[in-house]
């Protein structure tokens, strides 16, 4: 009873964080000096057809009514209508979201396996040269950028070994093998500099959990050291991780951008860098409200995980 | 009389020791000549002890002695940075020699230890019946099931009301007391020859420790488990064990029966700590959620206590006095009822008085000395401090009173911030005065707490606990208050140094004519202190009067059993 | 840590005010003829770039856009976050509610997409994106301010000093920010660290400083198509970037050992 409350009470917050921010990202783009009418029409439209085709966008209205008529149509999927293409946003969006999707995902799970076995061991071993290297490779790997880890990767891998190619994406046909062909060097290059940056987190949750006293009462019930931490500190270590996690993976979202832009991926970061090139406003307001609310639905599925894990936060606070 | 096993490392204790050899292969524990390094550092310095079968042996040292290192050293828990020498076997186990594989067939079988922080002692995200029924299992106790069921007889052993229920449930659901003795189930689960309780009742409630070491001592007696039990309280320790091994410094200065040790003690350090028993234990503030003990409600008497002579006017008059707070969240909008944290309290305080105010956590203590320093607001109800309500004062009012009330707090550690000097922090009372008068009156009220001039400059973390303290009472005082209210002000310091801080606050109490509230958990301290006392249960008040008649002829029962559960060193020494 | 993190950022700095007043070559005008020279010909310690100038020169001149970028970015996220956070900590109920939402909404824009779309709202440029950088960053230190704020009004000196009949405004200056000072200190550098990659992130987009005005996200940008006959030229201001943020980081982390108690292991024993 306590724990629905807890979790209507989180989805009432989501709701209403959504509704703000997709009210931040219509004012912004709103206020964006130039006719979407004269984008369409081009620079020799007479001021008349301009009228006429405001009017039929819609552009003569209020902006709370453009907001209202934006939003009702968000929530039925549709992202409105390119005024430079005069195609609908949404379907452009969905397929290239889908490969920025599985990008974000194989970067996650590299960044998962690089920061989990590397934070638990530098924490463990911590005052071992062995424990004190991986706190210090974690240190140098978030100082490289994802794209400079990318073109490295490139030189090295594509450019002198051959291993796999040195950008693009796969074609209609292609096998499971040539999509992780196209995915390994970007989902790396994600994935290993977050890794490094979780890694420290995860080391630092994991010391914590290894001074609480309930670790010693595993102990003094006769578990040996690893065992204890296995049983009773990882599942508390998560919680803390599980936050940077959440925070993490929107920021790959993002991130993304910069990746396809190094190999070459038309994913839906360089969708937008192409849209923001050439002044499609609805098509931007279209993806980054896609991207707004991915990363509120993270954080959302985020939460909702810590009632799982935290008996505590099923009771409502 | 068992065994004289332990002898000292440092000082002679004479003729102690001459049995030990003989009892080695039967010893349950058999230390000798402990030593543990950190670093440099030595901190335990030579330690013999032998524990008998079934023997119940008391450790007791202030902080620092090295009680709690020993404890560790025995169950091979101490910290990779701490290096262990000489020779320690419990059970037969060589423990400072045995691998990890022996000894973790040891631990929570041969030997088990009970902590004292009972409220983080336990995994949050797990069922306190899987966290007993783990332990069983690991040292072979059959199927899962079957550890399942030995866990709630475990959990009804140690007299948790409902075991099947309290199996299912988490820590947080459980009380301080309730999750000690889990704790204490536990480390009873594998009936383990050697029980070792490191200050186990130390964060707990009076009433509540009463009843947890009454639990232990039945527990050990029953199963002929020899008990190691460490403290710094010399009654609770009396009334534990058989023997006492007193530390001081690494060392065991001073062993033998308990009769003999606390009743004719030799060493010096023995002394001050007898000197300093009796004022309470040092308390961790408890965490929230705690506070269930299992008291009855109070009788709802809601007659007012005049402490007052009659035809004086009270410098403090409390009619009705009520404060609640918010429920907790229900739903998306809802509120439980509100929680009371006072039911209505009246009473009359004389000027020049010295009154203690008793009570456990959540007794409304604390609520009412934030009512009284104007730091809160009651719900219904008045309050009125020297001729002001704090409710309905204005700006004005409410300074002058803030300068006739002062709060001396109970952590000195917290309640001295530690980017400021001594002089900034005994100034901060002290509102538009010039300069030169403001470093005058400083002066002045720090010699007076007997601090070095030299105090003024530096930081509080330069000093120990009971200078803090010191630095405390004199932001207290500089305002030249009327009343000094203080809250546990020696509960959080060792042991050594209580009877100089309360000696301190008693003189000053007297030589500024200030009247004095002296809030407490428990009776000890107060009788020190105080002339006339106030007992607060379920924020109520449930007696009151001359300190003397409340302790003596207790007429409410929760009184009669704060009395009977306060830990007394002549009860101890009468029953051993 | 702290000293070989001070030692880095340090050195970058000396680099920044030297550049300020002498480089080895001027670092703007281009020279066809002496374009993409290896490393110690003519007296380009490290060659020239595609367009025939002079990376030793380009990298000095880049860490100050790069220093300029991060310290202005983290000043505006100080600026609005810290009071925010202050007040929200100290005030509670309502205002706690509002702070905290706002943060919520600005918390679902990563700094990257802000910048991208402030400069696709307003054109983009350094400016554009120190205001992005620096909005993004806020939240977080509003609610490090927040925490930090509730832990120290949780402590009993500020009981004392309300006892003392102190105001709000006294706590807040006396108390709390002195005593979270430690946290924001941590929080700068760790958000400098951020402003510093997301510079050389927008620059290599195109949406950071716009030519000719050299910077090291440029430099790798112009570098990318010569990755193949010439990776040296992705290397330096790679390096560059990386060394900047580990020292930062160094700092930060050393800072933060400092400051936080917590971190200082504990007297006597631990389970493992």
């Amino acid at each position: 009873m306590r724990a629905a409350a807890a979790v209507l009470r989180r989805l009432g917050i989501f709701a209403l964080t959504a509704v703000l921010a997709s009210m931040v990202v219509f004012a912004l783009l709103a206020v964006v000096p130039g006719d979407p009418a004269q984008v369409a029409l081009g620079l020799t439209a007479t001021p008349e057809k301009l009228a006429a085709a405001r009017a039929e966008m819609g552009l003569d209205r209020p902006l709370p009514v453009q907001y209202l008529d934006w939003a009702t149509g968000l929530l039925g999927g549709d992202l409105g209508t390119s005024a430079v293409t005069g195609r609908p946003v949404g379907p452009e969006l969905a397929s290239r979201a889908w490969v920025t999707a599985v990008l974000v995902a194989a970067g996650m799970a590299v960044a998962v396996l690089v920061a989990v076995p590397m934070g638990v061991v530098a924490a463990v071993r911590r005052r071992r040269p062995d424990g004190m290297l991986l706190s210090g490779l974690s240190q140098v790997g978030i100082a490289v950028p994802a794209f400079l880890a990318g073109l490295l990767l490139i030189t090295v891998f594509a450019v002198r070994l051959q291993w796999f190619p040195s950008g693009g994406w796969t074609r209609d046909g292609d096998g499971l093998a040539d999509l992780l062909s196209y995915l390994v060097l970007p989902a790396i290059s994600l994935g290993v500099v977050q890794g490094a940056v979780l890694a420290r987190y995860v080391r630092s949750a994991v010391l914590d959990v290894l001074r609480e006293d309930y670790l010693r009462t595993a102990r003094a019930k006769g578990l040996p050291p690893l065992r204890a931490l296995l049983r009773h500190g990882l599942r508390n270590a998560a919680i803390p991780v599980l936050t940077v996690g959440g925070v993490q993976l929107g920021v790959m979202l993002v991130g993304a951008v910069v990746v396809e832009k190094v190999f070459v991926i038309n994913g839906l970061g360089s969708m937008l860098l192409e849209k923001v090139g050439n002044r499609d406003m609805v098509a931007v307001q279209g993806i980054v409200t896609v991207l707004v609310l991915a990363v509120l639905v993270i954080n959302l599925v985020v939460d909702l995980l810590y009632t799982v894990i935290d008996p505590r936060l099923r009771e409502a606070p | 009389m068992r065994t004289f096993g332990a002898s000292t490392g440092g000082a002679s204790s004479g003729a102690a020791s001459s049995g030990a050899a003989n009892t080695t292969a039967a010893s349950t524990v058999e230390v000798r000549d402990l030593r543990v390094h950190a670093g440099a550092r030595e901190l335990v310095r030579g330690v013999d002890l032998t524990i008998a079968p079934g023997e119940r042996v008391g450790l007791i040292g202030g902080s620092g002695s090295g009680k709690s290192l020993t404890a560790y050293a025995l169950m091979g828990l101490l910290d990779d940075e701490l290096h262990a020498t000489g020779s320690v076997t419990v059970g037969g186990v060589d423990v400072l020699r045995a691998g990890e594989r022996t000894m973790s067939r040891t631990r929570g079988r041969v030997a088990s230890v009970v902590f004292q922080e009972p409220m983080t002692a336990l995994n949050p995200l797990m069922t306190v019946g899987a966290q007993v029924a783990e332990a069983v299992l690991w040292h072979g106790g059959g199927s899962r099931a079957a550890a399942r069921r030995r866990a709630v007889e475990l959990l009804d052993l140690v007299r948790l009301p409902d075991p099947a229920g309290a199996a299912r449930s988490f820590p947080h659901q459980l009380s301080g007391g309730q999750r000690q003795r889990v704790v204490i189930a536990i480390a009873l689960a594998n009936d383990p020859a050697l029980l070792i309780c490191d200050e186990p009742t130390t964060a707990l409630d009076v009433t509540v420790q009463a009843r947890v070491l009454e639990l232990v001592a039945e527990l050990v007696r029953a199963r002929d488990t020899a008990l190691l039990f460490i403290s710094h309280d010399l009654a609770v320790v009396g009334a534990m064990a058989d023997r006492v091994a007193v530390m001081h410094d690494g060392r065991v200065v001073e062993t033998g029966p308990v009769r003999e040790v606390l009743g004719a003690p030799r060493h010096e350090h023995t002394r001050a700590l007898l000197a300093a028993s009796g004022t309470g234990g040092p308390r961790t503030r408890p965490a929230a959620g705690v506070g269930h003990s299992a008291l009855e409600p109070a009788a709802p008497d809601a007659r007012p206590v005049f402490l007052a002579e009659d035809g004086t006017t009270p410098l403090i008059r409390a009619r009705d006095l009520r404060r609640d707070y918010p429920g907790r969240r229900t739903g998306l909008l809802g509120r439980s009822a509100p929680v009371a944290g006072l039911r209505g309290v009246s009473f009359d305080i004389a000027e020049g008085a010295a009154v203690g105010l008793v009570g456990e956590s959540g007794s409304g203590k604390s609520t009412l000395l934030r009512l009284i320093a104007g730091l809160d607001t009651a719900t219904a109800g008045s309050v009125e401090v020297a001729g002001c309500d704090p409710a309905t004062a204005d700006r004005a009012a409410l300074r002058r009173l803030r300068g006739d009330v002062s709060v001396v707090f109970q952590d000195p550690a917290g309640s001295l911030d530690p980017r400021m000097t001594v002089a900034q922090i005994v100034a901060e009372p002290l509102h538009g005065l010039p300069r030169a008068e403001t470093a005058d009156r400083v002066r002045e009220v720090v010699a007076s707490v007997g601090l070095p001039p030299d105090a003024l400059e530096r930081h509080p973390h330069r000093f120990s606990g009971g200078q803090r303290q010191r630095i405390s009472i004199a932001r207290a005082l500089v305002t030249r208050p009327r009343i000094l209210v203080a809250d546990e002000p020696v509960s959080a310091l060792d042991v050594s140094v209580r009877g100089q801080v309360l000696d301190l606050i008693t003189d000053l109490a007297g030589s500024h004519d200030l009247t004095l509230l002296f809030i407490a958990h428990d009776l000890g301290v107060v009788a020190q202190v105080c002339d006339r006392v106030l007992v607060l249960a379920d924020g109520r008040i449930v007696e009151g009067g001359p300190v003397g008649d409340v302790y003596d002829r207790p007429r409410h029962p929760f009184t009669a059993e704060l009395v009977a559960a306060t830990p007394r060193l002549a009860d101890a020494l009468r029953q051993a | 840590m702290v000293r070989s993190g001070a030692v880095i950022v340090g050195l970058v700095l000396a680099c920044a005010l030297l550049s300020l007043l002498w480089t080895p070559f001027d670092p703007l005008p281009t020279d066809a003829a002496a374009r993409l020279l290896g490393p110690l010909t003519d007296g380009h310690l490290l060659g020239t770039d595609p367009y025939g100038r002079d990376v030793v020169s380009l990298l000095m001149y880049g860490s100050r856009i790069t220093l300029l970028v991060g310290l202005a970015a983290v000043a505006i996220a100080l600026v609005v976050g810290v009071p925010a956070g202050i007040g929200a900590g100290m005030a509670g109920g309502w205002v706690d509610q509002v702070v905290m939402r706002a943060t919520d909404v600005a918390l679902a824009f990563p700094a990257l997409l802000l910048v991208i779309v402030f400069g696709a709202a307003f054109g983009a440029g350094a400016t554009t994106a120190v205001l992005a950088l620096g909005i993004a960053a806020a939240p977080s230190f509003a609610r490090v301010a927040r925490s930090g704020t509730l832990q120290v009004m949780a402590r009993e000196y500020v009981t004392a000093a309300r006892a003392a009949n102190r105001g709000p405004l006294w706590i807040a200056r006396r108390h709390v920010l002195p005593n979270i000072g430690g946290l924001l200190v941590v929080q700068s550098s760790v958000a400098f660290s951020i402003a510093v990659l997301a510079e050389a992130a927008l620059s290599y987009l195109g949406f950071g400083t716009r030519p000719p005005t050299p910077s090291w996200g440029r430099m790798l940008q112009e570098g990318q198509s010569h990755i193949y006959d010439h990776p040296l030229l992705v290397l330096w201001p790679g390096c560059a970037i990386a060394v900047t943020v580990l020292g930062l980081n160094l700092l930060g982390d050393g800072l933060r050992d400092r400051f936080d108690p917590r971190s200082r292991a504990p007297e006597g024993t631990a389970a493992l």
